[in-house]
């Protein structure tokens, strides 16, 4: 059954975009689509460990830019469990989700978990990126479909 | 029992797949899924250039078009999206097409001409903005968020994907027309024969190999410390501070995902930005902050022994298909090996 279970999240794998880079539009003015982002996170049964705010560095150092925060996430069983057990991917730990405005859009954008295949030839490693992939695809899709374009 | 999972399993994907391969695709709904994100869900453009109607009008044909979502531009963002069917780039097209109704009649012609002529020319009147090498301006797409050269940012034209996509007749087209919304002059002045001469040169670029270099598969930089763990951690501050970094309060890798008492507190992470760099690589790649902070971390073993550990900046430079951020990673790889040896020193 595990070998069944296996070949289906292979055949979903299959049917994503595979890109290096995960990215949405949504339209809606940032603060609220990050609101979104959170709630759909901890839907998913992530928890936010921070969130950064380069935005306010930005402009403390006298650069001008739109709302850009990085939302930092995880499972915390997960992230204690793969950061002990492989101490290379810690540098890729926690996820995270760059929520940025433009013009009268919000983009998010992460990296796509799977692109780590190339590095991490460990089965238990490319499992769990694409158990990451499905989720953040699926948290970004059900953003962008709660914000549709008025036409 | 195990038969008859598998055979429901082999006949859930058949039905799966073969619903996949009869559903007609929806174009708009391609466009929405694949090109928004970049170009805007009205093709105005972003951190991908702008599809606007004039052009899809005068010059963008849809054989273009096809080998654009194809083909992608190796090191100017635009991925090629290889995995599409024929079926789902055509709807794609479809929709693009919907904007304007017509296809530009270009005639399908090779130029020929002058191509040390053409060198002086584009020298003359198009590096200013294509860059001498003609790789294109800072960035890409249109400017939203931050302040950069131009409104549109000038796109590269010795790129082996648009070389491919784009015919001398619209190459020629653009020359004697100009992109007026981006900003780009309409060079009425030269001769047919001066275009000639300028689409050659350009076109001399094609099939010029670029070969992404080999990838260094190490996941990731690890250093052994010849200090102890704290001493670690102020070595590296000390360090990062010095090559003007901004250095944030250190960060456990647990932190704000267990209670405070449980947070495991022999995993230190040093994170750390140059905002001037960092507002620099912002205008080249919006998506960077994906690959923020930058950062180190610190980890004691049992037996007490201590690493330093960041990523592999060649594995990043990668992920975002951009050839101008790929050489400033390269030289940020450089720099936090140097950090890490010098906070060993």
């Amino acid at each position: 059954m595990r070998h069944l279970l296996f070949l289906l999240l292979v055949f979903m794998m299959t049917a994503v975009r595979a890109d290096g880079l995960l990215l949405v539009r949504v339209h809606a003015e940032p603060i609220d689509v990050m609101q979104t982002l959170q709630e759909k996170l901890k839907e998913y049964g992530y928890t936010i460990g921070h969130i950064q705010k380069c935005d306010t560095g930005l402009e403390e150092m006298g650069y001008e830019t739109d709302y850009y925060k990085v939302v930092f996430f995880a499972k915390p069983e997960q992230l204690r469990y793969l950061s002990n057990k492989y101490q290379e991917m810690i540098p890729y730990l926690p996820l995270k989700l760059a929520i940025f405005a433009e013009k009268n859009d919000t983009l998010i954008s992460g990296v796509n978990p799977v692109s780590l295949d190339e590095l991490f030839p460990q089965r238990e490693i490319q499992l769990q990126l694409r158990r990451w992939q499905n989720d953040v695809q699926g948290i970004l899709t059900e953003i962008r479909q709660l914000y549709p374009q008025s036409s | 029992m195990f038969e008859h999972l598998t055979r429901l399993f082999f006949l859930f994907l058949f039905l799966a797949v073969s619903h996949l391969a009869a559903a007609k695709p929806d174009g708009r709904e391609l466009f929405g899924y694949y090109c928004s994100g970049c170009h805007g869900e009205d093709g105005l453009g972003g951190i991908g250039l702008d599809i606007n109607k004039e052009k899809l009008a005068r010059e963008l044909t849809d054989d273009y078009l096809r080998k654009t979502i194809r083909n992608g531009r190796p090191g100017r963002i635009m991925p090629a999206f290889e995995t599409l069917s024929d079926a789902q780039v055509n709807a794609i097209v479809s929709f693009i097409r919907s904007w304007v109704g017509t296809e530009p009649e270009l005639p399908v012609k090779t130029f020929s001409g002058n191509l040390e002529q053409g060198g002086k020319l584009f020298l003359e009147n198009c590096s200013v903005c294509h860059g001498k090498d003609g790789t294109g301006g800072m960035g890409t797409g249109v400017t939203e968020s931050r302040k950069r050269s131009h409104k549109i940012i000038p796109p590269g034209l010795n790129n082996q994907g648009f070389l491919a996509a784009a015919t001398d007749s619209m190459l020629a087209e653009v020359i004697k027309n100009g992109r007026l919304e981006s900003g780009m002059p309409a060079f009425m002045q030269l001769s047919e024969q001066q275009v000639a001469d300028l689409v050659v040169f350009i076109r001399n670029w094609q099939d010029r190999e670029q070969k992404p270099a080999p990838l260094n598969q190490e996941p990731a930089v690890v250093v052994e410390s010849a200090y102890g763990f704290r001493e670690t951690i102020n070595n590296l501050k000390e360090t990062i501070f010095a090559n003007n970094y901004r250095i944030f309060p250190d960060r456990e890798l647990e932190m704000g995902f267990f209670e405070e008492d449980e947070v495991n507190h022999k995993q230190v992470t040093i994170r750390a930005c140059n905002f001037k760099l960092l507002y620099d690589l912002l205008n080249i790649e919006p998506r960077l902050g994906v690959v923020l902070p930058c950062r180190i971390t610190v980890v004691e073993e049992a037996d007490g022994s201590v690493k330093m550990i960041a990523a592999n900046m060649h594995f990043i430079a990668r992920i975002f298909n951009n050839a101008q951020l790929t050489n400033l990673f390269t030289q940020l790889h450089e720099t936090q090996l140097e950090i890490m040896e010098e906070a060993n020193f």
